[in-house]
């Protein structure tokens, strides 16, 4: 139960912070490349690879392919370029625009000014469509999207770092939970409670879940995500269908409203 | 969800309920701990052991008000005998002879008891017993079995929100039916363990009851003995529905307070606790007192209730019916190929499938089976009352080979699975 105050502006704050950044937000992208050509026409016709890290810290790994774009989590060492960060607290100044910031180090790559400006590109467009009202009302089922994927990975970083949810999630069901949009071939992500840390990510999840979580429609997922919903009223009207195990969607949704501390950091 | 649903209404007056309530419906009947859309969410009257949604569909009734309908809805005796008080007047400004009544009749009936308190929820008795417990021995920590419910208020709430982590910073837990955890907790927290709070089985949401093992509550009586400790039983979901005099005598314990509730009065709002002599001074110096918890209504109908529950030899009846209606669901999901559990005691039974963890068979079956005219909750423990007769279990069964039966063929692929 723990409420967030300002005696979390600390450390793991910031670890946890940053972990969202790499491991939630980073990863939109992939829906954004998907789903928006002219974000396909930024990250380009040719495959690249950029890594994100922090020393000791989360990273990932930004494949752009022929067919598409994924984030994966670590880093490739054939990767084009690597920005090195040397704090969460730097990633987390970067990615907030927080005043003047020095620019990340760079390990390896001719590109990696191109690729930089690339990703600085992709993300800019990517925070259009997540910050609330940033988006047009025919965005919104991309700004689903992305929201739904970027809680994949937000909810990994949270039980990776987070001292409070740490302690928490060992008294959450072990299972496998899949969020969706729409009951058809919609958005979906995949979370497993039962692994430490959990494990999660976009697309349909890899065995029968325990619990489906599924939101009518975009405009539901968002008012979800934005902490906008009356949950209880949504349920009952079957604007959110719970199918299964019941007490691991409670503590999902529980869980997701500790994000919102973060979320909001980052707004 | 459509306006061709069969819980049109029931729906529609969620909608305006949803216009000015939080949540639509909350707490323990909201839609979402059920399978919304498929179920009632609005009851319109009942009557034995039967009740109407607003669709004007008719259930037999398997929940019971979540247990307080402990006669039958609308029991005619109970009823007069509250109406009788109620032309006399309820809430004034002192008590009634009722009160006095009641609370000799509950000293009479739980065999510890020489005094008892009344309220009006499970939730306003079991914080007072806590602080009462803290008054008489000085101590600050509660020790409560992991998973157990003991009521809505902060210290022991299963809901989340609003709490700060000092709400529970005196709570602690151990595991039922494991007498080494509850002893390292007693252990850990030596000489500040006030309470133990205990129900008199585990009764779980979500998952099947757990009969105490004789050394569990053995160990449990002795300790608390040895250390001073004050050991309350919470008998509110089970209370005179197992036995008339306590659920203790029952499973063979003895505390030193216990807390009752929704089996006492029929449907009237009432809850009581009980406890010991040594008890006494600590428990008039805990502040006790609601606007309404004197009202003599309820104490009119909890005394009727009691005098039924004896004359008519209820509890013995419930147990009867209840050992028919898990035999023949039993028998009824076997013939469907499909294994089926009944936990708990008789009265209070609660139905899960071996073969799906998740409760989603749980989920369609109830569903299976309101859509035949019988309530079954799929996450909680269900009630008998005393109104359900042989026919009405009988009713049921035929109705559950129909439910299982498809149940069966929905769940077929997936069999061999716990699945969604």
């Amino acid at each position: 139960m723990p409420i967030l105050d300002s005696q979390l502006k600390t450390a793991w704050f910031e670890r946890t912070l940053a972990a969202i950044h790499l491991l939630g937000v980073v990863p939109v992208l992939e829906v954004l490349v998907e789903r928006d050509p002219e974000a396909a026409a930024i990250a380009g016709p040719n495959p690249w690879k950029l890594g994100l890290r922090i020393p000791n810290g989360s990273a990932v790994t930004i494949h752009r392919g022929k067919h598409g774009l994924r984030v994966v989590e670590g880093v490739d060492n054939s990767a084009n370029a690597i920005l090195t960060f040397l704090t969460p607290s730097h990633l987390n100044r970067t990615f907030q625009k927080a005043g003047r910031v020095a620019p990340p180090f760079t390990l390896r790559g001719l590109f990696h000014l191109e690729l930089t400006k690339k990703f600085e590109t992709l993300m800019e467009r990517a925070e259009s469509y997540l910050k609330p009202n940033g988006s047009r009302a025919d965005q919104q089922e991309i700004r689903a999207a992305m929201l739904l994927r970027l809680t994949a990975g937000a909810v990994r970083a949270l039980t990776m770092n987070d001292e409070a949810v740490q302690d928490e999630i060992e008294h959450i069901p072990a299972g496998l939970a899949t969020l969706r949009i729409g009951s058809g071939d919609g958005p979906q992500i995949w979370i497993d409670t039962a692994s430490r840390p959990w494990r999660s990510a976009g697309g349909p999840p890899p065995e029968t879940p325990d619990v489906v979580i599924e939101f009518r429609d975009p405009s539901i997922a968002i008012a979800a995500f934005d902490d906008q919903l009356d949950a209880g009223v949504a349920v009952g009207n079957g604007d959110i269908r719970v199918e299964g195990w019941i007490p691991l969607a409670d503590a999902l949704n529980h869980l997701l409203e500790q994000l919102q501390p973060y979320l909001l950091n980052n707004a | 969800m459509t306006n061709d649903s069969p819980y049109s209404e029931s729906l529609a007056w969620f909608q305006r309920a949803a216009k000015v309530v939080p949540g639509g419906i909350y707490g323990h009947t909201t839609p979402s701990n059920m399978v919304p859309g498929a179920m009632p969410y609005f009851a319109d009257r009942g009557a034995g052991c039967r009740y109407w949604d607003v669709d004007g569909r008719e259930y037999l009734d398997y929940m019971c008000g979540y247990g307080p309908i402990v006669l039958g809805h609308c029991h005619p005796e109970v009823e007069e005998a509250a109406e009788r008080q109620r032309r006399e007047g309820s809430c004034f400004n002192h008590p009634t002879k009722r009160f006095v009544e009641l609370a000799e009749r509950m000293v009479e009936l739980i065999d510890f008891a020489d005094w008892a308190v009344f309220g009006k929820n499970g939730s306003d008795m079991t914080t007072w017993a806590m602080q009462v417990a803290r008054e008489k021995t000085k101590r600050r920590k509660v020790l409560h079995v992991r998973g157990a419910y003991h009521g809505t208020h902060a210290w022991c709430t299963p809901g989340k929100g609003g709490l700060v982590k000092e709400d529970r910073a005196q709570i602690e837990t151990f595991t039922w039916n494991d007498p080494a955890s509850f002893l390292r907790a007693v252990r850990r927290w030596e000489g500040d363990v006030a309470a133990v709070f205990l129900t008199p089985y585990h009764h779980p949401l979500y998952t099947e009851s757990v009969l105490p093992s004789p050394e569990f509550l053995q160990t449990i009586e002795a300790t608390c003995r040895q250390e001073g400790i004050v050991l309350v039983l919470d008998d509110i979901r089970a209370g005179f529905r197992v036995d008339l005099g306590g659920s203790h005598r029952h499973f063979r314990f003895n505390p030193d307070i216990a807390c009752y509730c929704k089996a006492l009065a029929n449907g009237y709002a009432i809850s009581a606790a009980v406890g010991r002599a040594d008890l006494r001074v600590a428990a008039s110096r805990v502040f006790l007192t609601g606007s309404y918890w004197n009202s003599a209504v309820p104490m009119a109908a909890a005394l009727k209730t009691l005098e039924i529950l004896e004359r008519d030899q209820v509890l013995p009846h419930l147990k009867s019916m209840g050992e028919r209606l898990a035999d023949g669901l039993v028998k009824a999901g076997a013939k469907n190929g499909l294994r089926v559990v009944v936990s708990g005691p008789p009265a209070i039974p609660f139905l899960t499938f071996p073969d799906c963890r998740n409760l989603r068979w749980n989920q369609l079956f109830s569903v299976e089976m309101a859509k035949r005219g019988v309530f079954f909750h799929p996450h909680h423990n269900w009630f008998l009352c005393g109104a359900h007769q042989a026919g009405d279990i009988d009713e049921t069964i035929q109705a559950a080979e129909a439910g299982f039966a498809a149940l069966a063929e929905r769940v077929a692929p997936a069999r061999t699975a716990s699945a969604v």
